[in-house]
């Protein structure tokens, strides 16, 4: 029984907005690899064309690539929408987020214009520029992160 | 230390479990890529067993220069009127059946056939090329890039969407 209310309360309410946010956060994260690898599963023929215009691996590389990556994406986007493993998934998702950002600075550098291949797979007819894709992913990465980093208390 | 080992090896089982299950379910396609039956070259990627082989867009290009083969435009024809590689046949895939005694009436067997639609995730000109095919036309290519990957080269199109600057 305490005297005054009033600073528990607050804790309290600080609290449950920390837990939303970072609700809210997870929720993001893990909808946004679950829709970014279901969109590609069915297409590994479109998509290992996009990865192959990365000019980054060899023409096995890429199908493999092509025919894997999407599960994984799909994957970490339901362990980060359930919270199951949620430190691993984040880190992963990282990781992932690391990978995507300087393979895209990377050809943009090296003057490729390709299709991202990030949502969607095959060509558009005019593809937005790689840097767009590298700063949307870089916040991406910002905010897989931030998740990674807060779950680490459980 | 522990829990980041710990952290690692779930990652990693993600990532296996992850490859396991795109490999079954892509087992064709990453088997054949494994024994190298496919063109190292990497615009073929598109290439389809029954449909015929896919050229690149400079092949097309030097085609189209050389007027060595015919260009069939797999689209709608409100597409195809639109906008078109200049001196494309518009042969659309959904009405195959009633413009087809015309084609072959017009269009010699022994001809090279250049088949497109609109892009990478157009499956059409495929389709086209099977049919094709077994109507007795034995050169029938793919451009799988299709108009898209044309207009990105900076190839000239014909059609009444297009302006002449």
């Amino acid at each position: 029984m305490s005297a005054n209310p009033g600073p528990e309360i607050l804790r309290n309410r600080a609290h449950m907005s920390r837990f939303s946010i970072s609700l809210l956060a997870r929720l993001v994260l893990g909808g946004v690899f679950l829709y970014a690898g279901f969109v590609k599963l069915g297409q590994p023929l479109e998509f290992a064309g996009n990865i192959a215009a990365y000019e980054l691996l060899p023409y096995f590389g890429n199908i493999l690539l092509a025919a894997t990556l999407p599960w994984i994406e799909c994957i970490c986007g339901l362990l980060l929408i359930t919270g199951w493993k949620l430190r691993p998934a984040a880190a992963l998702a990282t990781a992932l987020m690391v990978v995507f950002v300087v393979a895209l600075i990377s050809a943009q550098a090296r003057g490729i214009t390709a299709d991202c291949g990030c949502f969607e797979v095959g060509k558009s007819d005019v593809p937005p520029p790689l840097w767009i894709a590298a700063l949307r992913d870089m916040g991406l990465l910002i905010l897989s992160t931030s998740v990674w980093l807060s779950s680490g208390r459980k | 230390m522990e829990s980041f080992r710990k952290d690692l090896a779930f990652a990693l089982a993600v990532i296996v479990t992850g490859s396991l299950v795109g490999v079954a379910w892509n087992w064709r396609l990453v088997s054949d890529a494994w024994e190298g039956n496919r063109a190292s070259e990497v615009s073929r990627i598109e290439d389809t067993p029954a449909g015929g082989s896919s050229i690149t867009v400079q092949e097309v290009k030097t085609l189209f220069d050389s007027k060595a083969a015919l260009i069939v435009d797999a689209r709608r024809a409100f597409f195809f009127d639109k906008e078109r590689i200049p001196g494309a046949v518009s042969l659309p895939l959904a009405e195959y059946d009633p413009k087809i005694a015309a084609f072959l009436q017009d269009v010699s067997r022994d001809r090279l056939l250049v088949l497109y639609c609109s892009g990478y995730g157009c499956e059409d000109s495929h389709q086209l090329s099977e049919k094709l095919l077994q109507a007795g036309y034995k050169k029938a290519r793919v451009f799988p890039g299709g108009l898209p990957e044309w207009k990105e080269a900076g190839y000239p199109t014909e059609g009444t969407d297009v302006h002449v600057r």
